[in-house]
C-alpha cells in the first residue's frame, strides 16, 4: 500500500506540468540558439583561420626567402676569350642589352678566335635568370665537357656558376680557387685588354672589385661562369639581407596594471532596468595582467606572437538588499480579551513574525581568466628608439568568477551563475617601447588596450575595456 | 506519439526552427518541473531549463532511442544541468551539521496534499536535501548511484534523504505555503 502510494505520487510528480509562459521563453531560447550557432561557427572557423594565417605566413616567408636569394646572388657573367680577355656582365641584365654588349665583344674577339663563336652567342642569349641558369647548368657542363680538355686554351669559354652568398669564400678573383683550371684564373687576372675594357665597363673593375672566388670542380668543363660580385652591381639590385633578423625568435614577458571600464548592453527591453541598476551598483576596481609569449620575426619588421595571458579584474558591488525572514514565536501575546469576571487578560499563541530589513552591503569579487593570445606586430624605429605595435585576439581556456552580481532589484546571485565560463573573447592592442639592456635582453614598456566581450545567462551582455600600462622583458633566443 | 517525436527530432537535427519550437512547447512544462526539483538555490529553474534545452538541441544527434525514451533522455539532461550548478560543498556542510543525529525512516507519503503543493514544498528544501530526495524518490536511483552523481558518500546520501523527509513532513503537516525567501550571501 505504501509503495503503491509512493509510486503514484512519484509518477504524478513526473507528469506534473509547471506553468510556464511558452512564447516568451521560446523567444529567449531562440535567441540563445542563434547565438550558440554563431559561437559554434566561430569556434570552428577560428582555429581554421589561425591555421590559414600561420600557413600563409610560412608560405609568404618562403617566397620572401626565394626572392632574397635571387637578389642576393647578383651574378655576373665572365666571358673569357683565348687571348686572355675576359668580359664581365651582370647576369641580371636583360637579354637584349646583354646581347648587344656580348655581340660587340664577340666581334672584337673574332680575329683571335672564330672557333665556337656560335656557341658563345647562344650561351650569351640564354636565359638570364639565375634560377634558370641553375637548372640548365648540368646540361651545359656535359656539352662543353666533351671539348673543354682539348680546346681549353683556344676556345672562347664562358662559365656560369651560381653560389649562395654564404657558401662563397671571400677573396678577389686573383685568389680564386680553381682545382683544374689555374690557367683560367691567371688569365683572368692578367686581363688587360683595352678592347674589352671599353666594351664592357664591368671588366675594368675586375681587379679592384671584391669578387667572391669560385669553388667548383671540373670548372674547365663549364662554358660560362656567374660570379657573385658584391660591389659592381647597381645598388638597386642589392637588398640588405639581415639573415639574423629573419630568423629572430624571442620571448616576451610582461606585467601590467590597468583601469577597466565595464559597459552593459541589454538584449531585451525588460532588462533595461536591470542594466541601469547594475551600472549604478557594480564598479570595476583594477585589472592585473600577466603575459608570456613567443614571437617570431617574419618580414620587414613584422612578427607573429603567440602565448598565454592571465588577467584578474577586481570589482566591488555596493547596493542595498531587503532581507526577509519569517519566524514563529510561541507563547506570544496575540490578543487581549475580557473574561467573564470582567478582567482584561492576554490571549497567548504562536506569533508569526515576518522581519523585513534593508541593509547596505559591499561585496568584493574578481574575475580571473587564462587565455591563449595570437598577435601580429611590427617593430619600428622613431629617432633611433625602438618601438613595437601589436594587435591580436585572445580566447579563454580557463575562467573563474568570484563574488556576486545583481540579478534584479534587491537580488544578488553568484557571478558564476550569471557568466558562462569561457563565453568570452578579447581583442588586444599595444604599443611598447624597447630599451636594449644587452645584446639579447630588452626592457619593454608601454600602453595596451584590451577589449573583452562577455556573454551572460541573463538578458544582457558585458563589455570590458581595459586601459593598462605594462612593463616587461624581451629576450632574444637567437 | 513516438512516431511524432521521431519526426520532430529528425527535423530538429536539420536545424528546423519550427520543429525546435514544437519540441520545446511540448516538453517545457514537464521539464520545468524537473528543473524546479533539482535547481539549486540562487539558480532560476527557468534559466536552468534554457541551459538544458541548449544542450538538448546541441546533443540531439547523440540520442539513441534503443537506450530509452526521449522523455527520459531529456529529463536526464535537465537533471545533470541542474546538478552541475550545485555547489557540492553545500551538501557536505549541511550534512556535517546533522551527522550526529540518528534519523528514523519517515513515512512521508501519507499526505493528501496535492502535487502542486508538494512541488512548492520540494522547491523550498535546502540544497542537497531536495536533490537527494528527488533522485531517490522520483527518479528511483539507489544511494550508491546518488553518491556517485553528487560526489558524496553513500551514507551521506542516506542521511540526507532522511533529513529531507523530516523537513517535508514538518512542512506538509503544518500545511502552510512556505514563503521564506532565502537570499544567499557569500
Amino acid at each position: 500500500m505504501y509503495n503503491e502510494n509512493k509510486s503514484k505520487i512519484a509518477s504524478q510528480l513526473i507528469d506534473y506540468e509547471s506553468p510556464i509562459q511558452l512564447s516568451s521563453e521560446w523567444e529567449r531560447l531562440e535567441k540563445r540558439l542563434r547565438k550558440e550557432k554563431r559561437r559554434r561557427a566561430i569556434l570552428i572557423l577560428f582555429p581554421i583561420a589561425i591555421g590559414v594565417f600561420v600557413a600563409s605566413i610560412f608560405i609568404f616567408d618562403g617566397f620572401t626567402k626565394d626572392a632574397e636569394l635571387v637578389t642576393e646572388i647578383n651574378p655576373v657573367k665572365i666571358e673569357q676569350t683565348n687571348n686572355g680577355n675576359s668580359n664581365i656582365t651582370p647576369a641580371s641584365m636583360n637579354s637584349k642589352s646583354q646581347a648587344s654588349i656580348n655581340e660587340k665583344s664577340y666581334r672584337n674577339n673574332l680575329d683571335h678566335n672564330t672557333y665556337n663563336s656560335k656557341q658563345s652567342i647562344n650561351n650569351t642569349y640564354q636565359s638570364t635568370s639565375p634560377l634558370t641558369q641553375i637548372k640548365n647548368q648540368p646540361s651545359e657542363t656535359n656539352n662543353i665537357g666533351q671539348t673543354s680538355t682539348t680546346n681549353l686554351n683556344n676556345q672562347k669559354t664562358s662559365h656560369n656558376v651560381i653560389f649562395p652568398k654564404s657558401d662563397v669564400p671571400m677573396g678577389n678573383m686573383g685568389n680564386a680557387t680553381y682545382h683544374k683550371n689555374e690557367s683560367i684564373s691567371s688569365e683572368i687576372n692578367d686581363t688587360d685588354s683595352q678592347t674589352s675594357n671599353i666594351i664592357n665597363p664591368y671588366n675594368e673593375a675586375i681587379n679592384r672589385f671584391e669578387i667572391d672566388p669560385i669553388y667548383i670542380n671540373e670548372i674547365a668543363t663549364l662554358n660560362s661562369i656567374l660570379l657573385y660580385d658584391k660591389s659592381n652591381v647597381p645598388s638597386i639590385l642589392i637588398k640588405p639581407i639581415t639573415h639574423k633578423q629573419q630568423n629572430k625568435i624571442w620571448i616576451d614577458i610582461a606585467l601590467g596594471i590597468g583601469k577597466p571600464i565595464i559597459d552593459y548592453t541589454d538584449t531585451y527591453s525588460e532588462s533595461e532596468q536591470l542594466v541601469a541598476l547594475k551600472k549604478k551598483a557594480e564598479k570595476p576596481l583594477e585589472n592585473i595582467l600577466w603575459s608570456a609569449s613567443l614571437a617570431k620575426h617574419i618580414h620587414q619588421g613584422f612578427y607573429i606572437k603567440s602565448g598565454l595571458q592571465y588577467s584578474r579584474m577586481n570589482d566591488v558591488i555596493s547596493t542595498s538588499i531587503v532581507d526577509t525572514s519569517i519566524s514563529l514565536i510561541p507563547n506570544s501575546i496575540i490578543g487581549v480579551y475580557t473574561n467573564h469576571e470582567g478582567l482584561t487578560q492576554n490571549s497567548f499563541g504562536t506569533l508569526k513574525k515576518i522581519s523585513i530589513s534593508e541593509k547596505e552591503i559591499t561585496k568584493y569579487g574578481n574575475t580571473q581568466s587564462l587565455s591563449i593570445a595570437m598577435l601580429i606586430g611590427k617593430n619600428f624605429e622613431i629617432s633611433k628608439s625602438k618601438w613595437s605595435i601589436e594587435v591580436g585576439a585572445g580566447l579563454p581556456i580557463w575562467t573563474t568568477y568570484k563574488g556576486q552580481a545583481l540579478k534584479g532589484f534587491n537580488l544578488l546571485q553568484p557571478k558564476s551563475d550569471i557568466f558562462t565560463n569561457n563565453k568570452r573573447w578579447s581583442m588586444i592592442t599595444s604599443l611598447n617601447h624597447q630599451y636594449p639592456l644587452n645584446k639579447f635582453l630588452y626592457l619593454s614598456g608601454g600602453y595596451s588596450f584590451t577589449y573583452h566581450k562577455l556573454s551572460t545567462n541573463l538578458d544582457y551582455s558585458n563589455t570590458i575595456k581595459v586601459h593598462s600600462f605594462s612593463i616587461g622583458l624581451r629576450y632574444f633566443i637567437n | 506519439m513516438q512516431e511524432n517525436i521521431k519526426i520532430i527530432i529528425d527535423k530538429c537535427l536539420k536545424d528546423d526552427r519550427l520543429a525546435q519550437k514544437t519540441l520545446f512547447e511540448s516538453m517545457a512544462p514537464r521539464l520545468l518541473t524537473v528543473s524546479r526539483q533539482y535547481a539549486p538555490k540562487g539558480c532560476d529553474p527557468l534559466d536552468n531549463l534554457q541551459d538544458a534545452f541548449i544542450k538538448i538541441f546541441k546533443y540531439l544527434n547523440t540520442y539513441n532511442e534503443q537506450n530509452g525514451s526521449f522523455d527520459a533522455w531529456a529529463r536526464r539532461i535537465v537533471i545533470n544541468t541542474a546538478l552541475s550548478k550545485l555547489n557540492k560543498k553545500t551538501i557536505v556542510e549541511v550534512i556535517s551539521n546533522f551527522q550526529d543525529y540518528d534519523f528514523e525512516d519517515i513515512d512521508l507519503i501519507d499526505s493528501n496534499d496535492n502535487v502542486k503543493h508538494l512541488m512548492e514544498v520540494i522547491e523550498q528544501l535546502p540544497d542537497g536535501y531536495k536533490q537527494v530526495f528527488c533522485l531517490y524518490e522520483i527518479e528511483g536511483y539507489s544511494h550508491k548511484e546518488i553518491g556517485e552523481m553528487l560526489n558524496i558518500k553513500e551514507a551521506t546520501s542516506r542521511s540526507q534523504l532522511n533529513r529531507s523527509k523530516l523537513f517535508l513532513r514538518d512542512m506538509l503537516l503544518r500545511n502552510e505555503k512556505p514563503t521564506l525567501i532565502n537570499l544567499k550571501l557569500e
